[in-house]
């Protein structure tokens, strides 16, 4: 029980670790911004942009899936204003693991397009 | 002995519920849809206003709409049941040149809940939908709270929609009703 937690909270980490530094990527000049650590141009010596590398589209699917994620992530904790609107809890309760329940599918295709990459 | 009891209560209080408030479909009412439709009016501070009911089945009810209001998106489910949560996804995501994501559009999580008896049909919805307009140009991000309101069933007298939520500043209204054909 405990080591599912674990292996739970490992794997949101890792997701979360990922968006960040995803959301920091600018793929129009091929260059990682704001992120101190990786503030590396991409570019080659001319200035011009680096060609296009094959994972690109991964790349894009993946930072698309995540920013969905986040929303959805985000979502989650408006959840509660609805029992101040009047819902029953448990239809809350219900509407949340819903939410948890694809927040995860979500997770899942995010790792499965990190791992091809 | 006392174990008997508890069953013989329990069964009780199911034959007392099967009497009295039951899904639709159980009750011998059939299969039931949910609907539900988002307008944008096309002149948010102008004179036009949504009403609170309005009548059409689809097409219908889509023309009655565009005198002031454009839709935004129209949603009929592959049947529905008491508990069900409904998730409605409309936004679009879109780059922009600096490779920003934009994301425009509706997300809706609904939840549904089946009210009806033996004798009459009731319905509810309730959720939270996220009305987002985000470019290079907009951050709107806009929380809207529908709180359960009872819906129409058109299965059992008018094609009729019921207004559930409207944001002002965008001219964003939600609609619904639930349709179906009676066994």
């Amino acid at each position: 029980m405990g080591g599912e937690l674990v292996r739970r909270l490992l794997k949101f980490m890792a997701i979360f670790l990922a968006a960040w530094m995803l959301g920091m990527l600018s793929p129009a000049t091929g260059t990682v911004t704001s992120f101190p650590v990786l503030a590396m141009p991409v570019a080659d010596a001319a200035g011009a942009a680096a060609p296009v590398p094959a994972g690109s589209d991964k790349m894009a699917q993946i930072t698309l899936i995540i920013k969905k994620l986040r929303e959805s992530m985000a979502s989650l904790k408006d959840l509660d204003a609805l029992e101040k609107a009047g819902m029953p809890k448990k239809d809350v309760d219900r509407m949340r693991r819903a939410l948890e329940q694809k927040n995860q599918e979500m997770i899942n295709q995010a790792i499965a397009e990190i791992r091809s990459l | 002995m006392r174990t008997r009891n508890i069953f013989g209560l329990a069964l009780g209080v199911l034959m007392v519920w099967m009497a009295g408030i039951a899904p639709a479909l159980a009750a011998g009412h059939g299969i039931r849809f949910l609907n539900f439709a988002a307008f944008q009016k096309n002149n948010p501070q102008g004179k036009w206003d949504y009403d609170a009911l309005v009548l059409g089945r689809f097409s219908s009810f889509i023309s009655n709409m565009e005198a002031g209001s454009h839709i935004l998106l129209l949603s009929h489910t592959a049947d529905i049941k008491d508990g069900d949560v409904v998730n409605i996804q409309t936004d679009v995501l879109r780059a922009d040149k600096g490779g920003k994501l934009g994301d425009s559009g509706i997300n809706c999580q609904l939840s549904f809940e089946d009210r009806s008896t033996k004798q009459t049909t009731s319905f509810a919805v309730g959720g939270l939908c996220t009305i987002l307009e985000i470019t290079s140009t907009k951050d709107l991000s806009l929380k809207a709270i529908i709180p359960p309101a009872s819906v129409p069933d058109t299965a059992q007298g008018e094609d009729v929609w019921v207004q559930l939520y409207e944001d002002p500043k965008t001219g964003i209204a939600f609609y619904a009703n639930v349709s179906g054909k009676e066994q």
